[in-house]
């Protein structure tokens, strides 16, 4: 038998909780990271791609392929975010009717509120991290 | 000591969705004493599992007194009632309820986590209840690698692991075939034997048959069968 009895501890068990659910986990962070990424990138470079000066300015691309460039840039950055943000949203829904049951489970089976809270904010600050 | 474990009376259970109120209990008496199986059919939605939860502390009554090892439930705060499931508890749910990240062992060790037992008597007696429930080829499986049965007994195995000497069961064999099912009546039999006091919904006649007390919920009122 594997030793086990370590991730059953407080500070452990969001770890692994995290760990297990690896395609949930990984799908979250793409998704997040996504959409963080385009919101940024809309946000820093949004009035050059919109407005194409860059590039034609710099005379590395005609005035009509940089409207049409900077456009594509633009629209799938918008696409990237609001994809990221749809997909971050369903995964983060999941998860909470996850948490509610294991909670609720936990509750059932005697384990003290403060515990129960301390497992489940640790597994959010590890998100935030 | 007083003999009684669980004392119900007068339990009414109302559920409320929106405007329309649903009176699931109407003044339900139960008195169960220690070392005693009893059974509580009914037809579906008659309020079994509703009562099972309020007799284990997970749910409150509307109105109605609940006495379980001598304290009122219904007075007591939240942590006095997690420590009380903990301790004194053990519940086999319906669908079985495992938490689906943790293997077959982590299950099972997860409520003696809660009661601050050292590693040692964890491991050992997380190692005695595989072995009592043959599981221990499936100690680091998961919950969806297994199968009804096997999930069942895990189910058990927890119920057991801190020793409660309250067994409160949902449908043990509701979901399994009629092998499986047999399995779990020998666990039943052998729990009963050594004089476990339990309170089991269900509908199987062979469970019935173990019963010392059998009682029929119909219309919100426990109707006694047969003592």
């Amino acid at each position: 038998m594997e030793n086990w009895c370590w991730c059953l501890s407080e500070i452990f068990f969001p770890i692994n909780d995290l760990m297990r659910r690896k395609l949930q986990t990984s799908l979250t962070i793409v998704s997040l990271t996504l959409c963080v990424g385009s919101a940024l990138f809309l946000l820093l470079f949004s009035d050059r791609t919109g407005l194409g000066i860059l590039s034609t300015a710099e005379e590395k691309l005609t005035i009509g392929f940089s409207t049409i460039f900077s456009r594509f840039l633009l629209f799938t950055s918008i696409l990237f975010f609001a994809l990221g943000a749809i997909f971050a949203s369903f995964l983060v829904f999941a998860m909470m009717s996850q948490k509610t049951r294991d909670i609720g489970l936990m509750k059932a089976a005697g384990c003290p509120n403060s515990l129960i809270f301390g497992y489940f904010s640790q597994n959010f600050w590890l998100w935030l991290l | 000591m007083s003999t009684k474990v669980v004392s119900a009376s007068e339990i009414c259970k109302t559920f409320e969705l929106g405007d329309l109120k649903i009176e699931v209990l109407e003044g339900v008496n139960l008195e169960v004493e220690r070392g005693k199986f009893v059974t509580i059919s009914g037809p579906s939605g008659s309020g079994k599992t509703t009562l099972l939860n309020i007799i284990g502390a997970i749910d409150k009554p509307t109105s109605g007194r609940i006495i379980v090892f001598g304290e009122d439930l219904n007075v007591k705060d939240e942590d006095f009632l997690a420590s009380f499931r903990c301790h004194n508890i053990g519940f086999v749910f319906q669908s079985y309820n495992l938490i689906s990240t943790l293997t077959v062992s982590e299950n099972i060790a997860f409520p003696m986590e809660w009661t601050k037992k050292s590693t040692s008597q964890i491991e050992n007696r997380v190692k005695e209840l595989l072995e009592k429930f043959g599981l221990q080829h499936r100690a680091n499986h998961f919950p969806f690698q297994l199968s009804g049965g096997e999930q069942q007994r895990v189910a058990f195995a927890r119920a057991l692991a801190n020793d409660p000497p309250l067994l409160l069961i949902d449908e043990p064999t509701g979901n399994l075939d009629l092998k499986t099912g047999l399995k779990i009546i020998e666990v039943l039999r052998e729990l009963k034997e050594r004089g476990r006091t339990m309170i089991v919904v269900t509908h199987d006649a062979r469970i019935h048959d173990l019963a010392d007390k059998k009682t029929l919920l119909e219309n919100g009122k426990l109707v006694l069968v047969f003592e």
